[in-house]
């Protein structure tokens, strides 16, 4: 049982050096023994006895160093050693660790969210066999399309397509508006998904005409339906139809995704009318409804050969369907599917905000790492006397590296745990903060993968950190280093380094920062062409008709809502559009006019009551706007921008011209300002509007003009609605201002990201800067006192200390700046930034920079330019 | 007759700690460094400096194996005595260093 004696070893050192004595004791014993019997003295014998086996010391320490267990001993002792030392300076090594837990658990809880993204499995059957396929030339696909494909197809063994929309559930209480998803009876079988209570769709319930039946999402049971056990075969009143509930969803079940068009948790699931009439013709007008689509791959076959098999069937419907418009944008001749897998579907652009997340907290820990190796070189020179202690007594530099190396261990452990822990908070406040929901990232949490990464970073930071300390600190020459003067420049060079290195990858995050918060102030102080201020937004679903299709009841509706809250004292005025200001607008196509030679333009479309323009202020350029009276069975008016006017080279005059439509004439009676209705970063679109009364669409905004505050106001409202159709359900509700902000979500929340980034970093840069400079001046008292005693002047004491160092700020500084250039392509991509940097905003960094430096430098130089020589000397 | 310097003897302590235990007794460190130097002729003196460290890294290595005994004095002493795996190490460095004499001679003959 040698080996268990020898583990037994590491806990009594004092056997192995029990025996090490006596081996070496016995050895001497021999060699004075058989020198006497040569002939020499006992003092004779002692001294060549000696003289041979040299420095004990140090062949102990070698004969300790050969053994394993000796190894692992002499390293539990190095710990204890370490720990000791930790804790004599508690402040440094409390900052040291703060800091590493900062940088690691940063890194940790980013590792968190891309394991969600790529590495967890996803909570479906076989969740890599499962695939969206999107029509790639941007036009709208229709349901009768991916029946042609399902038919075609022999590389998918299922399709299935889903649709999300806002549904109105009435008949429990207040009505209230909920979130829907309808599906096809496909939907759930391929997912792998069975319902908890009762069953999921049935085939023949995708038939238009059928009774409704609807599946509950389990949330929605529990919080709507009491979690009641007999809700099977209960009706529920949705958007004015009765419909049977006749299944309950599993609890852990979501499929609501916003990267696949569901922007909120779904509350239940109806089944998708499949007409199989509504065929090309439809979509071939630009009337398909956009669907999700979901297709499982046969197994083994790779995504190319669906990608191929899809073009060649796209190819196929393209043969036999012959478009009724040919060279128009929505001729099928231009089908073509593309097909995504469902993670990459799922994490969608998300991507590019992990890269940034990965970007911003690896350079923090590069920052820790390098602050991190300033504190410990520091404490390394102090430590110049014990070290040299040691090293006269025997240890190798080696153990002395591995000394160091230790404690960097011990220090980046503390750090690691101290991480995780901030971990698993840090992936929860990160995904609270990202500007849209993501259940993919919401379900990330810390595993062992995710705690063996944390320990690996830990360690690999461990060795960048305490590399340079280790190997500075280790070395000593004996003289200097045991006399009580001992100073040392040693290490300066890599000190000064470490400060251009955080300068430069700190100034490199404060680029992308002001980067991003160029592209947020241009977006935000464009002219938004209307005015928000005041106005209050909600949505509304009128709870009859098809919302793919105008309703001539809707305008009527709408306008009874809109008369009764205009009565309300305090009201100015009050409007229904189908699509606002900086939210999509609901129709569109290309325009000509009448007579005039233009292949014509895309535009936008939004139906309107009177009062639109007056309630969100857009300015009338000429014309009139709509009156109560613009009613009737048939489009014969609309009113268009200004960008409409420019693009057919018409100014004012552009009134009185008329549209070009199948169905008649359509007469411009009026001219608006442009407003910023696709998002404040694209330009200004041509767009036109018709009258409610003519034409409108079931589902639109109410836009309401007050100065009442939010919530009165709501009030009232509500009840005017009531009093009109007391099943009518008002949601979304926002004042205009909030929908500007949140249209700037993104870009704001890069900002915020990178912004924190940027001043953590700069943060940790100063605090770098400032202990390097203190120690500086702490190194030179001596130096610094004779020169002031000889005359030198504050303004040259200060100079002299900061001059070497602001020579490494300043390389890094334009390191920095040169990295910041590099990488602006890269986080403009990365962030959807138009902006291109300004040399001014390039200035601006850097003079910050300097700003902070100067702020850090100034408190150890002003130190400097004021110590009494003669207490200085003295101290000497 | 010069005596071969500590440094060139370094690497090849080993293989003549080996060889010597390969003799088939144990010995302990005092009688190996005098079989050493006797063996040739006193060209090689071992320092104690280098020959224990030498011991106790082969002792870890496995090559060697050491057990404490009573020596002829009545005094406890280490006892080192050669493994399998020593012998096959044995083996393997005596080639190496009797091929790189061989060449060293041949070379030195005739240039």
């Amino acid at each position: 049982m040698a080996f268990f004696r020898r583990v037994l070893n590491i806990f009594r050192p004092e056997r192995l050096e029990r025996e090490i004595y006596d081996e070496l004791e016995f050895h001497r014993e021999m060699r004075l023994r058989r020198l006497q019997e040569r002939g020499l003295s006992a003092n004779e014998a002692e001294a060549e006895t000696r003289r041979r086996m040299g420095n004990l010391s140090v062949m102990k320490e070698e004969m300790r160093d050969a053994r394993v267990v000796e190894w692992l001993a002499s390293s539990l002792q190095d710990l204890r050693h370490g720990l000791v030392l930790l804790r004599r300076d508690p402040g440094v090594s409390a900052l040291i660790v703060l800091v590493l837990a900062l940088g690691i658990g940063g890194n940790a809880a980013v590792f968190t969210l891309l394991k969600a993204a790529f590495l967890d499995r996803l909570p479906f059957r076989d969740a890599e066999r499962l695939v969206t396929i999107i029509e790639n030339d941007g036009w709208i696909p229709t349901v009768s399309e991916f029946l042609e494909i399902r038919k075609h197809t022999r590389t998918l063994e299922g399709m299935a397509f889903a649709e999300h929309r806002d549904m109105q559930l009435s008949g429990t209480g207040e009505p209230t508006r909920v979130f829907a998803a309808r599906v096809t009876a496909s939907f759930f079988p391929l997912l792998g998904v069975n319902a908890a209570m009762g069953r999921t769709f049935l085939e023949e319930e995708n038939q238009p005409g059928r009774l409704p039946v609807v599946i509950l999402s389990h949330a929605f049971w529990r919080s709507r339906m009491g979690s009641d056990p007999g809700v099977i075969g209960r009706t529920l009143r949705l958007d004015g139809q009765p419909a049977v509930v006749v299944g309950v969803l599993p609890p852990n079940f979501h499929f609501d995704y916003p990267t696949l068009d569901a922007p909120e948790p779904v509350d239940l699931y109806a089944p998708y009318p499949v007409e199989s009439s509504l065929a090309f013709e439809r979509a071939a007008n630009g009337q398909g409804v956009p669907v999700q689509v979901l297709g499982r791959m046969r197994t083994g076959v790779p995504l190319e050969q669906v990608q191929s098999d899809l073009w060649d069937t796209a190819l196929v419907l393209a043969r036999e369907n012959r478009s009724p418009f040919p060279g128009h944008p929505h001729d099928p001749a231009m089908f073509g599917f593309t097909v995504t897998t469902l993670r990459d579907a799922i994490v969608g652009d998300q991507r590019s905000l992990l890269w940034l997340l990965l970007g911003g907290v690896g350079v923090l820990l590069l920052i820790a790492c390098a602050n991190t190796a300033q504190l410990l070189l520091a404490r390394s020179l102090r430590r110049g006397r014990e070290i040299a202690v040691r090293a006269a007594l025997g240890a190798s530099r080696l153990r002395l590296i591995r000394q160091f190396l230790l404690e960097g261990m011990v220090l980046a452990c503390g750090g690691g745990v101290a991480g995780l822990l901030l971990a698993g908070w840090m992936t929860h406040v990160l995904v609270r903060l990202l500007p849209v929901r993501s259940p993919l990232l919401a379900s990330a949490h810390l595993d062992t993968r995710a705690v063996g990464f944390t320990l690996a970073i830990s360690m690999i930071s461990a060795i960048v950190f305490a590399i340079i300390p280790a190997l500075k600190g280790s070395r000593w020459t004996p003289a200097p280093s045991l006399s009580t003067h001992f100073t040392t420049s040693e290490g300066n060079r890599w000190r000064h380094a470490m400060i251009a290195i955080e300068a430069a990858l700190s100034v490199f995050l404060l680029c992308g920062a002001a980067l991003v918060a160029q592209n947020l102030w241009k977006l935000i102080s464009a002219p938004l062409g209307f005015n928000p201020e005041h106005v209050l937004a909600m949505r509304l679903q009128l709870p009859f008709g098809k919302v793919e299709q105008p309703d001539p009841r809707a305008g009527v509706a709408l306008q009874q809502y809109v008369d009764k809250i205009e009565a309300i004292p305090g009201i100015e005025s009050a409007a229904t559009v189908t699509g606002p200001p900086l939210r999509p607008a609901r129709g569109g196509g290309p325009v000509q006019l009448v007579g005039v030679a233009d292949p014509g333009t895309m535009s936008w479309s939004h139906q309107i009551t009177p009062d639109y323009f007056r309630t969100l202020g857009i300015p009338l350029l000429a014309g009139r706007t709509f009156r109560l009276s613009d009613a009737g069975p048939k489009l014969t008016l609309a009113i268009v921008n200004e960008e409409f006017a420019r693009h057919f080279g018409l100014g004012p005059n552009v009134v009185g011209k008329q549209i070009d439509d199948p169905e008649g004439p359509i007469t411009i009676v009026g001219l608006v300002g442009t407003v910023r209705t696709r998002g404040l970063e694209t330009n200004p679109f041509p767009e036109y509007y018709y009258s409610a009364q003519q034409l409108s669409w079931p589902n639109v905004y109410l836009v309401v003009r007050s100065a009442l505050p939010p919530g009165p106001l709501l009030r009232q409202v509500r009840a005017a609605i009531e009093s009109v159709n007391p099943d009518q359900a008002v949601f979304g509700v926002q004042t205009m201002n909030e929908l500007v902000a949140d249209s700037v979500v993104e870009p704001r929340f890069d900002v915020y990201l990178i912004g924190v980034f940027a001043l953590l970093a700069v943060g940790m840069a100063a605090a770098g800067m400032y202990s390097v400079i203190s120690f500086l001046v702490s190194q030179r008292t001596g130096e610094i006192a004779i020169r002031m005693a000889l005359g030198a002047s504050r303004g040259a004491i200060i100079k002299t200390v900061l001059g070497a160092t602001s020579l490494w700020v300043v390389a890094g500084l334009a390191g920095g700046l040169y990295l910041g250039l590099a990488a602006s392509k890269t986080i403009r991509s990365l962030t959807d930034t138009e902006a291109v940097g300004s040399a001014a905003m390039y200035a601006a960094v850097a003079l910050f920079f300097l700003a902070v430096t100067l702020v850090a430098a100034y408190l150890p130089a002003r130190r400097a330019s004021r110590l009494d020589p003669a207490v200085a000397l003295r101290c000497e | 007759m010069a005596k071969i310097r500590k440094d060139q003897l370094l690497g090849k302590l080993d293989l003549l700690v080996l060889r010597i235990l390969a003799c088939g007794e144990s010995m302990h460190g005092y009688a190996i460094a005098e079989r050493i130097e006797q063996l040739s002729e006193n060209v090689f003196q071992v320092g104690e400096g280098s020959l224990y460290p030498a011991l106790h890294r082969m002792d870890e290595s496995g090559w060697i194996r050491s057990e404490w005994g009573p020596s002829d004095h009545n005094r406890r002493a280490r006892y080192y005595r050669i493994t399998a795996a020593g012998r096959r190490q044995l083996e393997e460095e005596e080639g190496e260093w009797l091929r790189a004499a061989d060449a060293m001679r041949r070379v030195l003959r005739l240039a």
